[in-house]
Formats: structure tokens, sequence, C-alpha cells
């Protein structure tokens, strides 16, 4: 089975960033092409999301390589072969400082669709530039959109138009679209990107074995927009995400009755919505935390790439949202299927970051001489020694270039887990009722609600009372300590397959589980 | 729970060939062997002082059933204690905080003081049956006996002690114990 996913806009970035998490925990399927849609290429969320894919695809090739690091098939850490473009953003207008009245060649249209364009936008929606996307505009995003050609020579198209032809040679084929209801790109993106695929699809006479599922966020956040020098600017205004939203769903109310583009459509809403610190329009610094409700969007994909969803004839559409209290706990994480229980796989996934980037990264890190006195203990001898020995030289080479840059890598993931997870604890419920129960992150991270760039700093060191909050630091009822892991890494069984690092990974991601 | 199962298998298996050599020792001292017997001689010659019984009127085939007796309660008893010393440590090595990388080494002193504990338990076991009134055995061995007992049983069951925990300690304890860590990996 063939699986791609499109994030478009901010919010589709965002449950992007969800969604490989989610993947290195093993919720994943076993193979992913990832695509993003922005026209805000140095979006804050977007560049994180890029950077993301990029660090999980590095990585993910570094220790699934049966010549060098292995972990082997049966694990779940890593366990989706995520592949992308080189970029994997398409941008739906090319060239610097685009303006819709430029990609609708508005100088040398008739007077009378001239007339039609002029009732339809404004000319400061013409003349705005939309190098930062669309602002909250999907009237403007949609006609800029639809002027774009999606033709089989785009590195992004062509994606699209080889997983329809693999549909055709037989293959079952899914295709899973994520982006908000209520923004510029997301909104306009979101039905003609889907209802595009689906005539390429009707184009290429494909029947069977091709799925499109998509994803909806409803308003699930808001924000203060400063009085001050927004005069005259388009952005996104949250006084304005409900009526969008609405007159939205009942554009999607009248296309789903008459025309059915997608197998099944995941829609997700919050309420009440979280509150960002920050407002910025566009470019890098529209950098907003990762939210609960865009984890709902990801275990969404996730679900409709599940080889247990069975897809039928209609359309199905699920929802899904806050439950009745506010509490938020790990309970309200719904499992992508029968056998993959979203909980336990995540929590396995903070606990092995946590121990990893505090315990047992730092021993790994360094030339043999610090590493070395080590080489006496059980799980070094085991794990680590004993598959990175080069019979050659007859030296262990963990202290080698080649496999510190796998080990740093490792710590460099591990700190934008704990991050993530704390930032979206943290993001979700500030300065409202909510209490989200998840994890204890104060004893490892400070938090900095107004700083965009680093809202979540983690910290270097943790003292040994830190340390020994370990066993706290998920909710739930298993109490499983540092020691647990460091008895479960010495004695969990090597699976034969296994090479190098990737022994040690993951042991160490086993050993975070009861 | 199944690592400490394995833990205590191990010990066992660590304790096996000198503790079958202590039984055999017990089962032959409780079904008194013969005075042909090479250990009814043995102990006749190195341990019992002859010169004392024949100026009291006695020989040593009077007294050597009491030592028979004496004997295998002495070692049942440093047996016992040796088995649930052993298997003590390998239980409660599996609940040393040993939680990070290099800290095993630190517990170190944990195991010496408990092993010393161990060694001055069976010496006061051993002082307490050589030098004490409590059996009427005692007064028939020589200062030589007591001395070949005292320190043949310490150095026996030590070193049973000390294979016992080698293999079963925990894992990832094993640096807190002399040598262990030299034992490969996935033993």
């Amino acid at each position: 089975m063939k699986n791609f996913i499109i994030g478009i806009g901010g919010t589709g970035a965002k449950c992007l960033e969800h969604l490989l998490h989610c993947c290195s925990a093993g919720l994943g399927p076993q193979n992913l092409w990832v695509g993003m849609v922005d026209q805000d290429e140095a979006n804050g969320n977007v560049s994180r999301t890029k950077i993301l894919l990029s660090k999980y695809m590095n990585l993910r090739n570094s220790l699934r390589n049966e010549s060098g690091h292995d972990l082997a098939k049966d694990s779940n850490l890593f366990k989706t072969n995520i592949t992308a473009n080189n970029d994997a953003v398409w941008l739906p207008l090319k060239g610097a400082d685009p303006t819709l009245e430029e990609v609708i060649n508005y100088n040398l249209l008739k007077p009378e669709v001239k007339g039609l364009m002029d009732c339809l936008y404004d000319p400061d929606e013409l003349k705005q530039n939309l190098s930062e996307g669309f602002r909250a505009r999907p009237n403007i995003g949609a006609a800029a959109m639809l002027a774009t050609t999606s033709n089989e020579d785009d590195p992004f198209w062509s994606q699209i138009y080889k997983a329809i032809d693999a549909a055709r040679g037989g293959e079952e084929v899914r295709v899973f679209i994520i982006s908000s209801i209520f923004g510029g790109t997301g909104a306009s993106g979101f039905s003609n990107i889907a209802r595009r695929i689906k005539q390429i699809q009707k184009e290429k006479n494909v029947t069977s074995n091709f799925h499109l599922g998509g994803a909806l966020m409803l308003p699930y956040f808001n924000y203060e927009v400063p009085e001050e020098n927004m005069e005259g600017e388009l952005y996104a205004k949250p006084e304005e995400f409900l009526d969008q939203t609405k007159g939205a769903l009942e554009y999607y109310a009248k296309l789903f009755e008459y025309d059915k583009i997608f197998d099944q459509v995941y829609v997700t809403g919050w309420d009440p919505l979280a509150k960002l610190p920050n407002f910025k329009m566009g470019g890098n610094l529209q950098n907003n935390p990762p939210l609960f409700p865009e984890l709902y969007g990801a275990l969404g994909a996730l679900k409709f790439f599940s080889e247990d969803n069975k897809i039928n004839d209609t359309q199905e559409i699920f929802h899904i949202g806050k439950n009745e209290s506010n509490d938020i706990l790990w309970s309200d994480i719904p499992n992508v299927s029968s056998n993959l229980n979203s909980k336990d796989s995540l929590s396995k996934l903070i606990r092995f970051a946590f121990s990893y980037n505090w315990m047992y990264g730092p021993a790994l890190i360094g030339s043999w001489s610090k590493i070395k006195k080590y080489e006496n203990e059980n799980w070094f001898k085991r794990l680590v020694y004993k598959n990175t020995y080069n019979n050659d030289t007859k030296a262990c080479e963990v202290g080698n270039e080649h496999n510190q840059e796998v080990i740093t890598s490792m710590k460099e993931y591990c700190q934008d887990v704990l991050t993530w997870i704390t930032d979206m604890q943290y993001s979700t419920v500030a300065n409202t009722d909510q209490k989200m129960d998840l994890i204890v992150f104060d004893f490892f991270s400070y938090v900095q609600a107004k700083n965009t760039s680093t809202r979540v700093t983690i910290k270097e060191k943790l003292n040994a009372a830190e340390k020994n909050q370990f066993n706290t630091l998920i909710n739930d009822s298993k109490n499983l300590k540092l020691l647990n892991i460091m008895s479960n890494i010495s004695y969990k069984k090597i699976n034969r397959d296994q090479k190098g690092l990737g022994v040690f990974m993951d042991i160490l991601f086993r050993s975070c589980e009861q | 729970m199944i690592n400490i199962i394995r833990s205590v298998i191990l010990t066992l298996i660590g304790l096996g060939p000198l503790a079958t050599l202590s039984i055999v020792f017990i089962v032959t001292m409780i079904a008194s062997p013969g005075p042909d017997a090479s250990i009814s001689i043995y102990i006749g010659d190195n341990l019992i002082n002859s010169e004392e019984l024949a100026d009291a009127g006695d020989d040593v085939q009077d007294v050597i059933n009491d030592i028979f007796v004496y004997l295998s309660e002495l070692n049942f008893s440093l047996l016992s204690l040796t088995i649930l010393m052993a298997l003590g440590w390998s239980i409660y090595s599996h609940y040393l905080n040993i939680d990070a990388p290099g800290k095993a080494k630190v517990y170190a002193i944990h195991w010496v003081i408990f092993s010393g504990i161990f060694i001055a338990l069976v010496a006061g076991i051993l002082f307490w049956w050589t030098q004490s009134n409590a059996y009427r055995a005692e007064q028939y061995l020589s200062g030589g006996g007591k001395t070949q007992i005292i320190i043949g049983s310490l150095v026996f069951y030590v070193i049973m002690y000390y294979v016992g925990v080698l293999l079963g300690t925990a894992r990832f304890a094993r640096s807190s114990v002399l040598l262990a860590n030299k034992l490969p990996g996935g033993f």
C-alpha cells in the first residue's frame, strides 16, 4: 500500500509535526510520502516541520541501513519510511512577491472579466503581496491555486500522478489532506487540491484502489491582534474565523452532497479555543506552538492509513473534539487501530526521549577515551561495544565521527520530542480553564510563553532529584523508574537482524515500556 | 520479576558445585561412616585430640559419632547461611538504584558491606561452634583440628558465596561485584 499526505498551510504543517512524532513512535504506516503546500514558504511553522521532516528522514536512513546501523524490520522506532521531494513544500505561486493581479494577468483581461474580478476582489486584495501566504483570504488562495497548473512535470504534482498510476497498476493508494477550514492557504487549498486530485483520477480513468481522505480543522485557537500599525493590512482576523468556518461548512455540505470527493473526512474542533500570546502576520516569526487538536488531525490521518481501516463506497465523516470535562487526559487520545495504542506508543517515545537525552546519550557522546569508562558495564558491553567493534582495527568505534553523528542527531531529535510535548501541553491550555495532564514537565524544562523562537527550553543537565522524577513524567499508573529502564536494557532480547547502534536505540526504546 | 528468577537460577548454578560437595559431606556425616572409612580416619588423625581422649580412658571410636553430628550440623548451618546470603544479594541487586550509566560502581560499597556481614556471620558461627561449650563434641577437637575447621569452612563457604553472587548479581549491577563485570555481556 502506498500512502501520501499533504499538509496545507500553517495548520497542515503543524499537524504534520504531530504526525512525524507519531510515526517515530511506531504509529504510522510502513511507508508515507509527505508534502506541504504553503505560499508562505518562510512561515515559522512550515520551516519547523521541514526541519523535523529532514531530521526524521536522515535519522531513519542512518538507523535503517542494513550495512550499517539497523533497527531491523520489527522495530517500531522510526517505523514509517517517510519520503519527500527535495523541497517538501509546494508554492502555488512561484516568483518573488507575487500578487493576485499578476497571477491572473489582470491588466490583460477583457473589460467584462475585469469587472467580474473587481466584484470578487477589492483593490487591496488584488495588489496584496502573496509571498507570506493568502492572509486568511480563501477567495484569493482559491483563485491563485486554480490559476497555477498542476502538471506532471511539477515535482509536487508528479507524485500525485505517480500515486494514481500506481492505483491503476493495481496497488492500493491512499492520499490524505490536512488543513484548517478557517485560514487562507488551508481553506482555499483543501477543496481545490482535493478536487484537482479527483479530476486527475477521472482523467486517468482510475476507479478502484485509490482512496482520498482529509482532515479539516475547525477553529481551535485564537490570538489578540495588536491595534497599532495594523491599519490597511490584510491578515487573519480571529473574530472572522467562526463566520468563515460556517460559510465553509455550508459549502462542504453542498459539495459532499452532490460529489463524493473524499472517502473519509475527519473533522476536529475545540471549545474553548486555545489562546496564543503572539500574533504575527506571516513569515518566519509566525511560529505557533503545537496544539492538542492538531494531534487529532494527525491521528485521523494515521487511522486512515491503517491497514485495519476498511474503506467502503460511502463517504464517511468522523468528528472529534474536546470532551465535556476541562481535563485533557491520555484517555482522550484515540487509538490508531485495534493493535496500535496511541497512548502506549507516545508515552514510550517520551520516556525514550528523556532517558536518551539525559541518561544514555551523554554517556555515548565524545571520543573513545571519554566513553571507555563504561566499557565494562553490561548495557554498554552488550548493546554498544559489541555492535560498534571493528574486527579489522580491533577497536570499538563508537567514538568515531560517523557513529557520533547518529548519536548526536538522536539527542537533538529527543530534545525535539520533549519540546513538542511540553509546548503542546502548555500552549493548549494556557490562559484557559482547561487542564492538560499528559506529562509533568516543570522539572526538566522552562516555558517562556512570549518568546516565539524558544518558547520551551529543555534543561541541559538535570540534578539527581530531577532525574528521580522520571517516574512521574507520564501521568499514568505505570510508575516506571529509570532503574527499570536500566534493568530492561540489560535484559531485553536483541533481535538478530539488528546491527550497529540500531541495537542500542531499539532496545532502549523497547525498554521504555513496562 | 523474570529477571529476578533468572538471577536466582544463576545463583543456584553458581552455588551448585560447592554446595553439592557440602551436601555430600553432610549426608555422609549423618550416615555415620564406619571406622575404616577414610573420612573417619582423617577426622581421627587430624581433628580429634587423641591424647586427651586416651588420658580420659576413651578412644576415637567412642566420640566419633558425636563429631559426625557436630560437623553435619555445623556445615548445614553454614550452607544454609551461604545460600540465603547469596540469594539475598542476587535479589537485592535488582533493587539497587542503579539508574544511570556509571552508577553501578558506587554500589560496590553495598556489596563489600553485605559480603563483610556474610563473612562475619560465618566467622561467628564457626567461633560459636569451636570456641564455646555449646556442643559437647567441641571438647574432643584438637587446636589444630579447630583451626582446620575454621579456615577450611571459611574459605570454602566464602568461595561458594562469591561464585553464587558472581553469576547471580543483576546484570546492571555487576560493576559493584568484584570481577563480575568481566563476564560476557549476554550472560
